[in-house]
């Protein structure tokens, strides 16, 4: 089981995050905002992190630098609608794991987890 | 074509209008993702309108609905509207009911957030790929409106910025059923100039 920290601004794709992650075992902390992430992944420490891309306040790949510069091992999985090739290798190159383009589905988004933590 | 509007010309709009087909695809494509049922979005018209001729290329105007605002920035800089009628959204939330079960008034909007988000996300990695742009999107922002007052506020902006508009105009069919829900992607001077001159 791993403990997974879900960040997205939208509420329903948190709740269909943390319902096929529970689902599948995993215990689920989530953040609404970048900088909310940021502060969850200091104080709860968790495995693995869904972090979408477009949020307000401090956006998701400002976040993954933060977190990166926090602990370079984190492990990082973005997660958007923003399946532009340019986007995704700038992702990588700031230290994300991998990376899964909205829509997804449940067998996606737990085989980017099993990859992330394997 | 409306009377008054001017279509692209044509050594640009086979390209542009490629472009904007293959986006609109990819874009019906995500939405029967998002929502588990078949899905297929056609571009219905491509043209140059003059900015305050555009709200006659986008049906009733005193319906009521949910408008989902995103801005473009990158290589194709502008506005990107989705504007879905109540009874379209209403069935949007129905269908994911069905596997989530209930959604407060909270979860609702936020689903149909998303359902924007998504929509014009991948219009517009659909349009960047085609086109070879980069083409990033501002946080979307959901507004129960009536069509016409969408528009407007959208136009308004724009008519400050320039006087032609690029009208896109959808059909789009979910699960068998014509949908009312239309995408005006609305590119400022520059983002115009980039688009014709590709």
């Amino acid at each position: 089981m791993a403990k997974v920290l879900v960040a997205d601004d939208a509420a329903f794709m948190r709740l269909r995050l943390r319902t096929i992650l529970q689902q599948a075992g995993h215990e689920v902390v989530e953040a609404a905002t970048g900088s909310e992430a940021v502060d969850k992944f200091a104080s709860e420490g968790p495995n693995v992190v869904f972090l979408d891309i477009t949020m307000p306040e401090m956006d998701g790949m400002e976040a993954l630098s933060a977190i990166k510069r926090s602990d370079p091992a984190a492990r990082v999985v973005m997660c958007t609608a923003l399946g532009q090739q340019n986007i995704i290798l700038q992702a990588v190159k700031d230290g994300a794991l991998d990376f899964i383009v909205k829509p997804f589905d449940q067998a996606r988004v737990l085989a980017a987890l099993s990859r992330a933590v394997s | 074509m409306s009377p008054g509007g001017m279509a692209v010309a044509q050594a640009v709009s086979s390209r542009l209008a490629t472009a904007i087909d293959r986006a609109l695809a990819d874009c019906g494509q995500a939405i029967g993702q998002f929502v588990g049922l078949a899905t297929a979005m056609r571009t219905r018209e491509v043209l140059l309108e003059a900015v305050l001729r555009v709200p006659a290329h986008y049906g009733d105007l005193d319906v009521t609905g949910a408008a989902a605002y995103v801005g473009m920035t990158g290589d194709v800089s502008g506005h990107c509207l989705l504007f879905m009628s109540e009874t379209t959204a209403k069935a949007l939330v129905r269908v994911a009911e069905e596997t989530l079960g209930p959604l407060d008034e909270t979860l609702a909007d936020s689903l149909l957030h998303e359902f924007g988000n998504i929509a014009v996300s991948a219009f517009m990695n659909g349009l960047a790929s085609a086109g070879g742009w980069r083409i990033l999107p501002t946080p979307p922002e959901l507004a129960w409106t009536v069509r016409g007052a969408a528009l407007q506020s959208l136009l308004g902006a724009m008519a400050v910025e320039t006087d032609l508009a690029l009208v896109v105009a959808a059909e789009w069919v979910l699960g068998g059923r014509d949908l009312d829900c239309g995408v005006l992607v609305l590119p400022d001077a520059r983002g115009l100039s980039v688009m014709l001159g590709a």
